[in-house]
């Protein structure tokens, strides 16, 4: 009688030895895979945190440069210089408070990338000015928890 | 006798070569991985060093501009390239001589029309295998757009 052969490739202790060298390489090449993607992934975004950031500061930086203008503008017009310099502001989108001999202008700069900057500066009738507050928001939904923080120590 | 020696030896020869074939394709698949991963996490490295140095240049041109002498002093430092300035930096993102750099910084330097007091500038970071050619060809690495105003300078105009 004919005996039933069995397969003829065994899977022996060594045929196991290599699956498990084989499993530990493969393994341990995706988790570096996996760890790199995700280093490159948050330098990105901390890369491009660092341009928005700098990128709303110079939208500030520019709007703190209107406000001298329209000082100077004023200074130029007959009339009230504080009440020049307040009609003036108004009209260029600034929130304006009268104060005894100054003007204070607050403004929020159009949002680049996930910041904005909320800054107010003082503009005197002697011609002097003076930021009151300059901060630089994350706006973006996650992160809008009141996380703030002054680029340039204004 | 001999024949089922011979049989064994072809069993056995079958199994080494499946061992072979499959040992050889999971290392070419995990070389592969890992080739990927090292490029990704060079790729991170160079990244953030070049928004390192684009941040150093520019709050180092900001410390300057507030004087004309100083930012021109702060200019003529760097080597004149025909887009602006440039500066050279080491593998650990600190400045260094062009032989030994491994990023290279441009920078352009601008007062606003109209008014001076605005300082406007664009940081771009190359790698420095590509330096000589950056302008041309290559993409850099970061890019950084910033401006600082000095209200005292409009004031001292």
């Amino acid at each position: 009688m004919k005996t039933r052969e069995s397969f003829p490739i065994r899977i022996n202790g060594v045929s196991l030895l290599i699956m498990l060298i084989l499993m530990c390489i493969t393994v341990f090449a995706v988790l570096s895979l996996v760890s790199a993607n995700s280093e490159y992934k948050l330098s990105q975004k901390a890369a491009q945190t660092q341009a928005d950031s700098y990128l709303a500061d110079a939208h500030a930086q520019q709007k703190l440069m209107l406000a001298q203008q329209l000082a100077a503008q004023a200074r130029g017009l007959s009339g009230d210089y504080l009440e020049n310099l307040k009609t003036l502001l108004e009209q260029n989108g600034f929130g304006v408070v009268l104060r005894t001999g100054a003007v204070c202008a607050s403004f929020t700069t159009e949002s680049s990338g996930n910041f904005a900057v909320t800054a107010a500066i003082c503009l005197y009738a002697d011609g002097s000015a003076s930021v009151e507050s300059y901060s630089l928001k994350n706006i973006s939904a996650e992160l809008a928890q009141g996380d703030s923080s002054s680029l340039w120590g204004a | 006798m001999k024949n089922n020696e011979r049989s064994k030896s072809a069993v056995f020869l079958i199994e080494f070569l499946i061992t072979l074939a499959v040992f050889s394709l999971a290392c070419v698949v995990a070389l592969r991985l890992y080739a990927k991963a090292d490029s990704l996490q060079d790729n991170a490295l160079r990244t953030d060093c070049a928004s390192t140095i684009a941040a150093t240049v520019a709050q180092e041109l900001f410390l300057s501009g507030e004087d004309e002498q100083t930012l021109a002093d702060y200019c003529a430092a760097a080597q004149s390239v025909s887009d602006g300035y440039s500066l050279y930096f080491s593998d650990s993102c600190t400045r260094c001589g062009q032989s030994e750099a491994a990023y290279m910084a441009v920078f352009s330097v601008e007062r606003t029309e109209g008014s001076p007091a605005l300082l406007n500038t664009e940081i771009s970071v190359y790698a420095v295998q590509s330096a000589l050619s950056a302008q041309l060809n290559d993409e850099p690495v970061y890019t950084l757009t910033a401006a600082r105003y000095y209200p005292q300078m409009e004031v001292e105009q």
